[in-house]
């Protein structure tokens, strides 16, 4: 239908449609820059960690490295131009923060409101090093009580090993395997 | 001491199900106001003066317009040529302009022939249009999407800022409320 | 036509699920007040459970194939065809376009239930009737409700009457890749292969008894479900790599933590059903872990598809959707967490063992998997939580996660190179350290030759890392000269090595070889943004790279330009990449495409920029190293989980009559 005309002017029409995508592209849809460091390895590699932990205001969770979005590319210009200015790394995400707010931190702040996230997994640690302890050193009373449920009486037993056999006759219960 | 542990074995096996109910609750909470991608960034520069600047006029390049052009209370709308939203938004601009309410301009990252071309086909509704060519103040207001709406107070500072287009729903539901507070 | 047959399949089987999870619960209920009809009702049940659950996996393939067809056909009258669909679209996309929005791939996930319920219901046969059929309505209760959520909700034979376009909207570009065949349905053979596990476990609790053969009987499901569950997220990993464009392979999104969070807690849950079955120990553990595991893929299926995330990977959401999938979670994770705090209490523990022995380490292992668990759990609903607190809008990405991660990978390690050869109840204490102190010093050697080797410069991550991993490779050899020193020549010892101690080994490979990649990718990946002309070079580690111009291409459904990038290796090797930058003009969307030469030892990496000015173009050069080892361990992996189902004791002879 529509396609197949345009397929057979593309002769015609396939410059007009790539021209077309650059401006678009140019104009609202600017993909990344390349920058210079003038050879600094290390600026450059900051420039691209600071990209990779400040994040696209209104993108699908992506980072300003790896977002087409225009605000991603202006704030990575911005980071290059605030690093060449020799700016120290917190300086210019305090910057960016002043702006945009903490949701552009990948790296959350810790602040009152972070509190539980950078905290809570330090108590869980511990809580869970408790049960360890607990359960490794502190000899259980559990294990003297009589089960009243599911020990297996003789005849079970019995069948439950016919069952597991394999077809060689050999008892694949591994009690009996070195460990 | 059997009763004791059978009791606090009895909590153990219920905190989870607590820890779930909690989440739960979270996350009704975030369902009823609509989470994700749909929300407004809550802007940075709330309680804070306009950032300082000096651009020029979009009408006339000679004028400057700084800072202290911008004590309200008014309006400072983020629009562009290239943006959709922009166009659909700019009949209700001239609704509030008959209002009186002074709304000036901010042309964001636009070329100057086809952002006054805009103005020529649809009208001004701005009292003052900033021609931000680079986006140095959209970006130190903490601009990142066209159109934006600032609303300033008499000293030049933030109040609130909406993201998306402004139409009457939303003015009615929200914004007119808040335009009023800083106007009095 | 189809789409009405469709439905009316979806809808007797739910009517089945419905009935069949009702009737069995209330019979179990009732039958100890036991009557003579209680009892024949029972027996009918039970009779009845497999062709009930048959018919019901038939149902689904019937409706399943309805909806196949429809997108073959082109038929732009049913909404979901019309969204994600285009008569342009190729053959094999329009095939896997069927589960590419939310209602087809829901009705995919429903129908993998219907097939797990199937493939229990067959080989079970030798499981106690009761428990067979307690099992089966288990799975059935989860299948009437899910079908329910299609049914009323999210309906993909809904039709657009009157007025029905006369062609589609197309599949979103990023989606019409091979990886969209295979990486939804792995994931969802395992998020759903876990249900298998639940059941089990809710069954367990309902009848207030556990025993080893219990564990039995769950850990091979669990085994293969873990097995898709990893394949599905390497696949969905290496899926991400190449065609987002920005050379990452993980980013920590909501929607990936999602997918990995039911495997971590599975991981956990087939450590803790080994040390069940042979110790009939840390049974109240694993019953729990059974129901977190799958309780954390309802989680996923609920955080993906209910707007409340955002993310790249999200489906399209819609609040009447995300309310009905949180009264389902609401339901059966709390449901399943109310009884077991309710019952969990019956079941009895026996065996006992001292901090140094494997059950010890095999706890330590189960709860730094948890620890792993939660951190990921919360950091990723952390910003819902904060919102729900009015604390303003808040952002946990990557740097947070590493940071938590990666020391907790490498006690993980650690504790592995030991935990292998530890023997049941008690171990010497002498033996164990001279053991791991003799692995880790080769170990370590080995990856300081290693990291010497390879020119990029010494820190202590990669030394730990490295060091680590490769500890764990040395440990696996020692353990095997370890258990066939007692044999009369070794290699009868080896042939005597059970397949579960080889699937162990080899999974236990599979995670030090992705460790070893993701170390080596993370700390000396090369990024590098250039503009280059036609013509023009540039060089870095040894390899050039020459740019030589763009011309034009044309698709199916897209116009592209494709760029030709010379690449000179060291060893002399000439490579040519050719990435491309696509327009979609139904969608309108921009697409690049990168091109990628892959290695064992790293991958080469070119995409597009934009043409900044005539014949000059900004280009993204990626140079990474051993990142292919990431999913290859993952192979590995899923391998070593194949080696396991192999094993004899799996096989259940049906009881003689």
């Amino acid at each position: 239908m529509i396609f197949k005309n345009v397929t057979r002017l593309t002769w015609v029409l396939k410059p007009v449609l790539v021209l077309s995508l650059m401006l678009v592209t140019l104009v609202s849809h600017a993909t990344f820059d390349a920058f210079d460091f003038g050879g600094d390895s290390q600026l450059e590699k900051r420039f691209w960690q600071i990209s990779e932990t400040v994040r696209c205001p209104k993108c699908q969770n992506q980072n300003i490295s790896g977002s087409n979005a225009m605000i991603a590319q202006d704030m990575r210009k911005k980071v290059y131009q605030l690093i060449m200015e020799g700016k120290q790394d917190d300086e210019i995400y305090t910057y960016l923060v002043d702006r945009y707010g903490d949701f552009v931190m990948y790296d959350p702040p810790v602040k009152k409101k972070t509190w539980l996230l950078w905290f809570g997994p330090l108590f869980i640690l511990m809580g869970l090093i408790a049960v360890w302890y607990r359960k490794c050193f502190g000899g259980s009373v559990n294990s003297q009580s009589a089960s009243r449920d599911e020990a297996l009486t003789e005849a079970e037993q019995k069948r439950f090993l016919k069952i597991t056999q394999d077809s060689s006759g050999h008892s694949t219960s591994d009690e009996g395997r070195k460990a | 001491m059997m009763e004791e542990q059978k009791k606090s074995n009895k909590i153990i096996l219920l905190a989870p199900f607590l820890l779930f109910l909690a989440m739960l609750g979270v996350f009704w909470y975030s369902m009823g106001k609509g989470g994700g991608s749909s929300v407004e960034l809550p802007s940075a520069r709330l309680g804070k003066p306009v950032p300082a600047f000096e651009l020029t006029s979009l009408l006339d390049s000679e004028t400057r317009v700084t800072a202290e052009d911008l004590k309200g209370p008014l309006l400072l709308n983020v629009w562009a040529s290239w943006c959709p939203g922009c166009y659909t938004e700019h009949g209700f601009l001239m609704v509030l302009q008959k209002r009186g309410i002074p709304i000036v301009g901010l042309n964001y990252k636009d070329e100057r022939q086809d952002a006054l071309a805009f103005i020529e086909k649809f009208k001004n509704p701005y009292q003052q249009i900033i021609f931000d060519v680079d986006g140095s103040l959209g970006f130190d207001l903490g601009v990142y999407g066209a159109p934006e709406t600032y609303f300033v107070d008499s000293k030049g500072t933030i109040k609130h800022r909406h993201v998306g287009i402004m139409s009457e729903a939303l003015w009615e539901a929200e914004h007119g409320a808040i335009w009023r507070g800083l106007s009095e | 036509m189809t789409a009405e047959i469709g439905t009316i399949s979806l809808i007797l089987a739910w009517v089945l699920s419905t009935l069949q999870s009702i009737s069995v619960f209330f019979a179990y209920v009732k039958r100890h007040g036991s009557s003579e009809r209680g009892f024949h009702w029972w027996s009918f049940l039970n009779l009845t459970s497999l062709p009930v659950t048959f018919s019901q996996f038939l149902l689904l393939s019937v409706s399943f194939a309805c909806l196949v067809h429809a997108f073959i056909t082109h038929d732009f009258s049913l909404s979901y065809v019309a969204q994600n669909s285009n008569s342009n679209l190729p053959f094999w996309s329009r095939v896997s376009a069927v589960w590419g929005g939310h209602e087809g791939s829901l009705l995919l996930w429903v129908w993998v239930l219907t097939l797990w319920a199937f493939m229990v219901a067959i080989l079970g046969r030798s499981l106690p009737k009761t428990t067979l059929t307690l099992v089966l309505a288990v799975l059935g209760l989860v299948t009437s409700g899910f079908l329910s959520f299609l049914l009323f909700t999210s309906n993909p034979f809904e039709h657009i009457y009157p007025y029905f376009p006369i062609d589609g909207n197309d599949l979103n570009p990023l989606l019409q890749d091979f990886g969209l065949i295979i990486h939804p349905p792995m994931l969802y053979m395992g998020y759903v292969g876990f249900s298998v596990a639940f059941a089990f476990a809710i069954t367990g609790l309902i009848q207030g008894r556990l025993d080893v053969v219990w564990a039995r009987w769950t850990l091979p499901w669990t085994i293969v479900a873990w097995a898709f569950l990893g394949c599905g997220i390497a696949l969905g990993s290496w899926w991400a790599y190449y065609e987002l464009g920005w050379g990452g392979w993980w980013f920590w999104d909501p929607v990936e933590n999602a997918s990995f969070m039911p495997w971590l807690s599975g991981t956990a849950l087939i450590h803790s059903l080994a040390v069940c079955e042979k110790r009939s120990a840390f049974k109240v553990w694993t019953l729990f872990l059974a129901i977190l595991t799958f309780s954390l893929s309802l989680l996923g299926t609920f955080l993906v598809r209910s707007g409340v995330l955002t993310s790249v990977h999200a489906f399209a959401s819609d609040p009447t959707r995300g309310l009905f999938i949180l009264c389902l979670l609401a339901m059966s994770v709390g449901g399943s967490l109310l009884l077991f705090a309710n019952r969990a209490h019956l079941i009895n523990n026996v065996g006992k063992f001292k901090w140094l022995s494997r059950e010890s380490f095999l706890f330590a292992n189960n709860l730094i998997l948890t620890f792993a668990l939660f951190v990921v759990l919360l950091a990723t609903l952390y910003p819902l939580l904060a919102t729900a607190l009015d604390l303003g809008l808040i952002s946990v990405g990557p740097p947070f996660f590493n940071l938590f991660f990666v020391p907790t990978s490498f006690f993980l390690l650690a504790l592995l190179v030991m935990g292998m050869s530890l023997r049941w109840k008690s171990n010497p204490a002498m033996q164990a350290v001279r053991q791991w102190g003799l692995r880790c010093l080769i170990g370590f050697s080995i990856a300081m030759l290693w990291i010497q080797l390879s020119g990029f410069g010494y820190n202590w991550r990669v030394i730990l890392g490295l060091g680590l991993a490769l500890s764990v490779v040395v440990a696996m050899f020692d353990d095997v000269i370890d258990k066939t020193k007692h044999a009369k020549n070794r290699w009868d010892g080896i042939r005597r090595l059970k397949p579960s101690y080889w699937s162990m080994q080899t999974c236990h490979l599979g995670f030090a070889v992705s460790v070893i990649g993701i170390t080596w990718t993370g700390l000396f990946s090369t990024e590098k943004d250039v503009l280059l002309g036609v013509g023009e070079t540039w060089q870095t580690q040894g390899y050039e790279f020459q740019f030589n111009g763009t011309q034009a291409l044309d698709g199916p459904n897209y116009n592209s330009v494709q760029g030709r990038f010379e690449v000179r290796s060291p060893d002399g090797a000439l490579i040519t990449l050719l990435p491309e930058k696509r327009h979609y003009p139904v969608r309108g969307d921009v697409m690049t495409e990168a091109a990628i030469h892959p290695g064992f030892s790293r991958d080469l990496y070119v995409s597009l920029g934009e043409e900044v000015s005539p014949q000059k173009w900004s280009v993204r050069i990626y140079i990474k190293p051993f990142i292919r080892w990431i999913w290859a361990g993952a192979l590995i992996m899923a391998i070593g989980a194949a080696i396991a189902i192999s094993d004899s004791r799996f096989h259940f002879k049906k009881i003689a009559s």
